[in-house]
């Protein structure tokens, strides 16, 4: 069962996209801003982190920087989540180390897609 | 031997010079009669004889000497290969009085003095320049008579034995004379 | 003042004067010289007499040698003032008597004997030597020496008179010339006052009076020419400057008038322009607040249909649904005002590629499926045989198209829904034509003036019946306006509506013109996106999913990402960019990749560019032929790529990426065009979930 970290400020898409991962079979860690996110992503170890870009304090391009620089958590697929789905931001996110990205609000089908891709897709483009 | 070489040369010395001093006393009576001989060559320059003395153009001027020549060789010498309108000098010592009437110039030695009056009436009325040394020549008839004064000689001219002899003086040897007069005048001289 | 500047009368009298007086100088002195000489002989001859006589009269004295009749005779020169000195020679050389005037001159110059016969001029003396003769025979010689009293009284007093002569004669020139040169000075002076006049006052009509007809009379003539001819002149340029200066004045006016009205406009356009930010700004705002608590609202909605759906309680799911469709139509409408504020401010901009219609139809219509079904309707799609692949912006055309079949089942029930995709050449151009048909309520034909403007849904009750912003045909337009395309409408009410697209087969950028904002290539916006410290890779792939992984996989990588569909597009933007490597693909559309490999070898600038070969056709041996570096069969490994890369990279320190990109002062035009992107892809996606989801 893949263990998915959720970083996410906002509560209501928390609680939201956390149940709707964990009836589709997923485990789901949660943080509320960036640090926490990066002292849970070494600590749990999740299979995929789900990161919000717009977070206070340190944003998420800032955390998956960090997360893609840290050895241990380097390998773990990072999808980043947009809210304004700006190219910019899409550009910033990629740049920083993430995987894969997505709008809000999230077309959820389409972010399962995304994240069994980043499951599976490991050597082959 | 010697001493009659020595002696033998003081001997010519000595009469070497006593030879000089005779040659240089000789010299100066000769260099009068060397300026007189000039003179009379140049009075026949300076006197016109008339146009029908000579036979031709070329015929000579004869200079007679009357009485003792006192002249020498002098005369003949400085007259030698003269020539006065291209007549040459010829120089004759008269013999007798009657040889005058050849002559155009008559030197009148001081010898005639004696015989003075005679020769003067001899030659009046003829072309013949008489030239004399003796004092008074000119005032007693003579045409020229040369005067040997402070060791120079100058000249009397008597006109008008001249002009009776009608012979023209030229003006400029008249200017370089005395000019007397015969006693019948007064003996006045002119320059 | 030299004597060139001397004014001309006094130029001319000096010269009467001066050519006078050298002319009489000269005569003077010509005379003065002749007389001199002449004088000079006559007294040579008078002194040469004076010896002849002296001579004579002393002759007789030097024969004789009787000096002082000598002396008396030189004495009589006392009478001739000017014989200084008289000397008798004798033959032999020696001085025989002598004369001195006023007995006080000393005989020091005196030669010592006597000389040849003659005269001599010694200093101001004339001397005579004079033989001395009687009778042909020589007595010696006669020396005189005069000092020429009378010559140089004479030379003096001829002088005088000659100076006094010149100066009397130079005055008489100067009365006569002053009179005569105003002949010449008068009439040159008269033109020069004239002239003088003239220049001073301007003033053309004076004329200078002719006085003779000489050279200085047709002067005179040629200047009062001259004059009438400037004087023509002047009165035509007077008349042309008055009326230029007229027309400069009203232009000046009209200027001042134009330039206040521009900016007026100006300022209109500034007000008009911040309104239009502040609205935009406004709107950009106002669809991410709204669209947050949508998010929630769906997601929540979604998530408790699935629940509902889960433990059967129908009802519930049915309510959910309708709350989740309401949200996403919501959604939507969010978008298409977006959409359209964007339109209106100029900044939507278009994605060019080619792709395959019929691919697109069949997608659209997979998409649309649920709404046709909705009210029954039936429909039929029908792909002319020449129809094949285009080049747009695929997702405005899907949109387009999307939009019409959208209305097309809404509007229509049990009736028929029809699609027609052919291809015409017009104009030289090829168009893609779409017609959708419908059997539905149709449009009247006032309704259909105001068909394609926003807001301006053909009946109030229709949007409270029907539903929908009433924006979807003005998007529709407009973006078929951005392709350079036309829209049009058929229509009977009750009969059913066709609308007619016809958009070019091969857009082109430069048709864009008609959106000023978005005027520039597609390419300098890809640019924008770039980051200056990076590398750039240029990817050359048909395939829209190669060109996505390669860009998202090759960015991880450090690198700025080109992507191009097709391969002159390619060579165009490598040119442009300089990129550090190329990806390319061999099997393309519109041209192969051979050939693009080919014309970049080819190319002095690109030649050193690395060309990795991507592509399913196994030719490696024809890629390193024409120049690849590298060949890699499709399904990429990304391991081998990546090294590679890092080998050319290495290879090639660090180039600088295309110079004139500056990310920094650009990211608001390039913030605006991902904005746009990725919202038309994302409202496109959802109306794909809303028709889906009934």
């Amino acid at each position: 069962m893949p263990k998915i970290l959720l970083v996410e400020d906002n509560e209501m898409n928390r609680d939201m996209l956390s149940r709707r991962l964990e009836r589709r079979g997923h485990s789901v860690v949660m943080a509320q801003d960036g640090e926490q996110g990066l002292s849970m992503a070494s600590t749990e170890m999740p299979d995929l982190i789900l990161m919000d870009i717009s977070l206070p304090f340190m944003d998420g391009c800032e955390v998956t920087r960090r997360l893609k620089a840290d050895k241990r958590t380097r390998d773990i697929p990072v999808i980043a989540l947009t809210a304004h789905a700006l190219v910019t931001d899409r550009v910033k996110a990629i740049n920083a180390g993430c995987d894969d990205y997505d709008t809000k609000p999230v077309e959820f089908s389409r972010l399962i897609e995304k994240i069994q891709n980043c499951l599976v897709e490991k050597k082959t483009l | 031997m010697r001493p009659l070489r020595l002696l033998i040369t003081i001997a010519i010395v000595i009469s070497l010079s006593f030879g000089f001093e005779a040659q240089a006393q000789d010299s100066s009576v000769s260099s009068e009669y060397l300026i007189k001989a000039g003179f009379i060559y140049n009075f026949a320059n300076l006197v016109q004889w008339p146009s029908n003395t000579f036979a031709q153009p070329n015929s000579p001027i004869v200079i007679g000497i009357l009485g003792e020549d006192p002249f020498g060789t002098i005369l003949d010498r400085v007259l030698e290969g003269k020539k006065v309108n291209g007549r040459v000098f010829l120089v004759k010592r008269l013999k007798s009085a009657l040889d005058l009437k050849e002559c155009h110039i008559v030197f009148v030695s001081s010898s005639e003095m004696a015989h003075l009056a005679e020769a003067i009436h001899l030659v009046k009325g003829m072309p013949i320049l008489t030239i004399g040394e003796i004092p008074g020549f000119a005032k007693r008839g003579g045409i020229i008579n040369l005067v040997l004064e402070d060791n120079k000689v100058h000249f009397e001219v008597n006109v008008e034995a001249a002009k009776e002899a009608d012979l023209n003086i030229s003006s400029r040897l008249l200017a370089l004379a005395r000019i007397v007069q015969e006693p019948a005048a007064d003996g006045r001289k002119t320059e | 003042m030299s004597l060139q500047d001397l004014s001309i009368r006094r130029k001319l009298i000096l010269i009467t004067m001066l050519t006078s007086s050298v002319a009489l100088l000269l005569s003077s002195a010509s005379f003065l010289i002749y007389d001199l000489i002449s004088f000079r002989q006559l007294l040579t001859q008078d002194l040469t007499t004076q010896a002849e006589i002296i001579g004579y009269n002393s002759a007789a004295a030097m024969a004789f040698k009787d000096e002082p009749a000598a002396t008396a005779t030189l004495s009589a020169l006392k009478v001739k003032g000017d014989i200084v000195a008289a000397v008798l020679y004798s033959p032999d050389g020696k001085m025989f008597a002598r004369y001195f005037r006023n007995d006080e001159t000393l005989p020091t110059f005196l030669p010592a004997r006597s000389q040849e016969k003659g005269y001599r001029f010694e200093g101001r003396y004339l001397e005579v030597w004079h033989d001395v003769t009687l009778n042909g025979e020589h007595l010696g010689t006669l020396f005189l020496q005069s000092d020429m009293r009378q010559w140089s009284t004479r030379a003096k007093r001829y002088a005088t008179i000659c100076l006094v002569f010149v100066l009397i004669s130079g005055f008489l020139a100067y009365l006569v010339s002053s009179k005569l040169q105003k002949v010449i000075s008068g009439p040159i002076v008269h033109l020069e006052d004239t002239m003088r006049m003239v220049s001073a006052n301007k003033n053309y009509e004076v004329r200078a009076v002719k006085s003779y007809a000489d050279e200085i009379g047709s002067l005179i003539d040629g200047f009062n020419t001259m004059l009438s001819d400037i004087q023509h002149r002047d009165t035509a340029l007077r008349g042309a400057n008055d009326e230029l200066q007229t027309r400069t004045r009203e232009l000046e006016e009209e200027i001042s008038q134009r330039k206040q009205a521009q900016e007026e406009l100006l300022k209109a356009k500034y007000v008009a322009e911040e309104a239009s930010r502040a609205k935009s700004t406004f709107l950009a705002n106002m669809s991410h607040e709204l669209r947050t608590p949508l998010n929630a609202i769906i997601g929540y909605s979604e998530m408790l249909e699935e629940e509902a759906q889960d433990s059967g309680t129908d009802t519930n799911v049915q309510d959910l649904q309708k709350i989740k469709s309401a949200g996403k139509h919501l959604l939507a409408l969010i978008n298409d005002v977006l959409d359209l504020s964007k339109i209106e401010a100029g900044k939507m901009s278009l994605h060019l590629e080619t792709f395959d219609v019929a691919g697109m139809i069949e997608e659209i219509v997979t998409t649309l499926q649920p709404a046709i079904n909705k009210n029954s309707n039936a429909l039929r799609v029908h792909l002319a045989d020449q129809v094949g692949m285009m080049r747009a912006d695929i997702t405005k055309v899907r949109q387009i198209l999307f939009n019409l079949l959208s209305n097309a089942c809404k509007f229509t029930d049990h009736g028929n829904i029809s699609v027609d995709v052919d291809q015409s050449t017009e104009e030289g151009l090829d168009w893609v034509r779409f017609r959708v048909t419908d059997t539905g309520i149709g449009i009247s034909t006032k309704q259909q003036k105001n068909l394609f403007q926003e807001f301006a849904q053909a009946d109030t009750s229709i949007a409270r019946k029907y539903g929908g912003t009433g924006l979807g045909l003005a998007i529709t337009h407009r973006f078929v306006q951005l392709m350079k395309g036309r829209i049009g409408v058929e229509s009977q009410p009750g009969e059913g509506s066709a609308f007619t697209v016809h958009i070019p087969a091969q857009v082109t950028l430069e048709a864009v013109g008609s959106l000023p904002a978005e005027g520039n290539s597609d390419a300098s916006d890809v640019i924008a996106d770039m980051q200056a410290d990076r590398d750039t890779i240029l990817v050359i792939d048909d395939d829209a999913a190669v060109r996505e992984l390669m860009s998202r996989f090759l960015m991880k990588l450090g690198f700025n990402v080109l992507t191009v569909p097709n391969g002159e597009e390619g060579l165009r933007l490598a040119k442009q960019v300089r990129p550090v490597l190329i990806t390319l693909d061999v099997v393309m559309p519109d041209c192969d990749g051979w050939s693009i490999l080919s014309k970049l070898k080819a190319d002095s600038e690109l030649s050193k560019v690395p060309v990795i070969m991507v592509t399913i056709v196994d030719n490696e041996a024809k890629g390193f032929d024409l120049g690849a570096s590298n060949y890699l069969i499709k399904p990429v490994d990304r391991e081998r790529l990546a090294v590679l890369i890092e080998k050319h990279r290495i290879s090639r320190p660090r180039a600088i990426t295309a110079s004139n990109t500056a990310p920094k002062s650009r990211p608001p035009r390039a913030q605006k065009r991902g904005e746009v992107e990725a919202e038309a892809s994302e409202r496109f996606s959802h109306a794909e979930n809303l028709t889906s989801r009934r």
